[in-house]
């Protein structure tokens, strides 16, 4: 326990962390400000009469009338094409309604997961990759000499703190976007199935960013190198995922963007992988990043430190 | 003798090399530091001191050979004695953006060791002045005291200290020397490695030198001193070249160097050099044995030069 709280203390002091953490409450609170002003609230008196009158010009258009588009008028589909309906509400009936819909902060939480994988991969490559070039690992050795007790502990104390990171960043985004919904926003459809659906995209986010933490982590210790584990990441991204993954359509499912998506999307069968579930995609990913943890753990055992 | 606190028998590394023969750093190496006192880890460069001790603290594997560290074998046991065993491995690993005080308790709080231990460490290495400051402002010397903290903070029972003078001033180098026979004094083992043969000399009770991985010579440093190079005579008369050929006329060899002369004589038959000598009217104004130091041995057992100090 003692080792674990120096870890975490020695990963909350690193000036990437910090840097980071700027980087997230800057741009929390830039959104916060921005959304705020593009959007406004409007009565309900004003709003019931908007919506009258997107349905009169829907109504317009399929009795064949012009429909206006940015205020010229435009002539609709034949009378009887099957899609005229669609044609008529898609085009004429937008209701102008800029609120700021508390339901969207579910889309907007799912965005802040991409940031946080790409965060949480930096942290637990720097992490390891500083302590081999400024050789802490071999002081910290000379204090506990059980390699993989060492490991294990600094891969824990980066996983925590990514997911601190996430978890935080998405609590102070959405602290950050409460005057919106409070002052210009509407809360339709935020009930208790919207909560549970939105408490599930931050745990699955949770867990895609520990995954990315072990993986950057375990690059770097096996490259001894942070420069390695983000040189190899963007290979992979770029190559693996875009070459390989844009021949060879059947090894797209062991990808591990894909399934990230599928992760993240929490819907089975979404995303760039066919009929992949949540389940199977968490478990992928899981067993990817406790593997490579695994592989890192038995070659720094074996391995001399200089 | 004292019960070994460090043995290392056999010891041989092999670093691998791609599509090259491996380089062989330790090559059969048998040691024994006893408990107690300040031991001298001497070679130069390339001779297997580092790769020693990264073996003895666990930080690299032997090729084959035992290293045992109080008793332990050091490759599986080490966690069993760590708290026993402070160490300094070349320049000491520290995080630069903490300050040495929090790089110490952070260590500390490992093994439990509190806020007034790491401070009475830094007021021993000198530090307590700067304790606050971040490391990556310290100077080479200072980030040494901060290893030699390092070390020291567990109270240990045996110090592992590779070249602790590094990067330090003559004030610097004095204190450390002065530290190290003080850790001595109180019973602990000092296991040194330096290169700065007189520092060696002035501290340590007991020397091994090592040369291509292998111990050459190891004992208290007045029987290595002794063991090697037969001691001479240092003769000073006013005119060297008249005191040259009356000795040679004696059947003894002597060369002229500097301000005297050397002779091929024990100390002990000194007085065939008087006789000599006064037979032709020369008359002494010195006569002492020859001081062989240390880095004449070492120089005698590696055939390498000392590395400047």
């Amino acid at each position: 326990m003692n080792l674990f709280a120096g870890e975490l203390r020695r990963v909350l002091g690193r000036r990437l962390v910090r840097v980071l953490a700027l980087l997230a409450v800057g741009a929390a609170a830039l959104a916060g400000v921005l959304v705020f002003v593009n959007t406004e609230a409007v009565p309900a008196g004003e709003l019931a009469a908007r919506r009258q009158a997107a349905q009169a010009r829907v109504d317009q258009c399929l009795r064949g009338g012009a429909a206006p588009i940015d205020g010229r008028p435009v002539a609709g589909p034949p009378a009887g094409s099957p899609d005229r309906e669609e044609f008529c509400r898609f085009v004429t009936g937008r209701v102008d309604d800029s609120r700021f819909r508390l339901t969207s902060l579910k889309g907007v939480l799912q965005g802040t997961t991409a940031a946080g994988v790409v965060a949480a991969w930096l942290i637990g490559a720097s992490v390891i990759g500083s302590g081999w070039q400024t050789r802490t690992i071999t002081t910290l050795l000379t204090w506990e000499p059980r390699r993989v007790r060492v490991l294990a502990t600094k891969a824990a104390a980066c996983v925590v703190v990514a997911v601190a990171f996430l978890v935080l960043g998405q609590a102070l985004l959405s602290a950050a976007l409460l005057p919106s919904a409070l002052l210009h926003g509407a809360t339709a459809g935020a009930d208790a199935e919207w909560f549970r659906s939105v408490a599930g995209v931050m745990l699955r986010g949770a867990l895609l960013v520990s995954i990315a933490t072990a993986i950057g982590f375990s690059v770097a210790a096996i490259g001894r190198n942070t420069a390695a584990a983000l040189g190899i990441g963007f290979a992979y991204f770029v190559i693996v995922e875009n070459v390989v993954g844009g021949f060879l359509e059947g090894f797209r499912r062991w990808l591990l963007l894909g399934n990230a998506i599928v992760l993240v999307s929490g819907e089975d069968g979404g995303g760039e992988v066919f009929g992949r579930t949540v389940t199977v995609a968490a478990a992928y990913l899981t067993v990817v990043g406790v593997g490579l943890l695994a592989a890192a753990a038995a070659l720094f055992k074996r391995r001399d430190v200089g | 003798m004292a019960a070994a606190v460090i043995e290392v028998a056999g010891l041989r590394k092999e670093y691998r090399r791609l599509r090259r023969p491996p380089v062989v750093a330790l090559d059969g190496l048998d040691l024994s530091v006893p408990e107690g006192g300040v031991f001298g880890f001497l070679g130069p460069n390339g001779s297997g001191k580092t790769t020693t001790i990264r073996c003895l603290l666990a930080l690299a594997s032997p090729t084959s050979g035992d290293c045992r560290v109080l008793g332990v074998d050091s490759q599986h046991g080490l966690p069993q004695v760590i708290q026993r065993v402070g160490s300094l491995v070349e320049t000491p690993g520290l995080f630069p953006a903490m300050s040495g005080r929090k790089n110490l308790a952070l260590l500390g709080r490992i093994q439990g060791i509190g806020p007034a231990t790491v401070q009475r460490t830094l007021e021993r290495v000198g530090l307590a002045e700067r304790a606050d400051d971040a490391v990556r402002g310290y100077s080479l010397g200072m980030r040494q005291r901060l290893g030699i903290a390092v070390a020291l903070l567990k109270d240990p029972q045996l110090l592992v200290l590779d070249e602790p003078a590094n990067g330090l001033d003559p004030a610097g180098i004095k204190e450390v020397r002065d530290l190290l026979g003080a850790l001595g004094a109180e019973g602990r083992t000092v296991f040194v490695s330096s290169h700065i043969l007189s520092e060696v000399q002035q501290t340590c009770d007991r020397v091994a030198v090592l040369a291509r991985g292998r111990c050459v010579v190891a004992g208290t440093v007045d029987d290595v001193l002794s063991s090697r190079r037969s001691r001479g005579l240092i003769v000073k008369v006013a005119d060297l070249a008249k005191g040259q050929r009356a000795l040679a006329e004696a059947g003894i060899a002597a060369s002229v160097a500097d301000d005297h002369l050397r002779v091929d004589l024990p100390p002990a038959q000194a007085e065939k050099v008087t006789r000599a000598l006064v037979r032709k009217r020369l008359y002494l104004t010195e006569l002492r044995p020859e001081e062989i130091s240390l880095e004449a041995v070492f120089l005698e057992l590696t055939g390498e030069p000392a590395e400047p100090a």
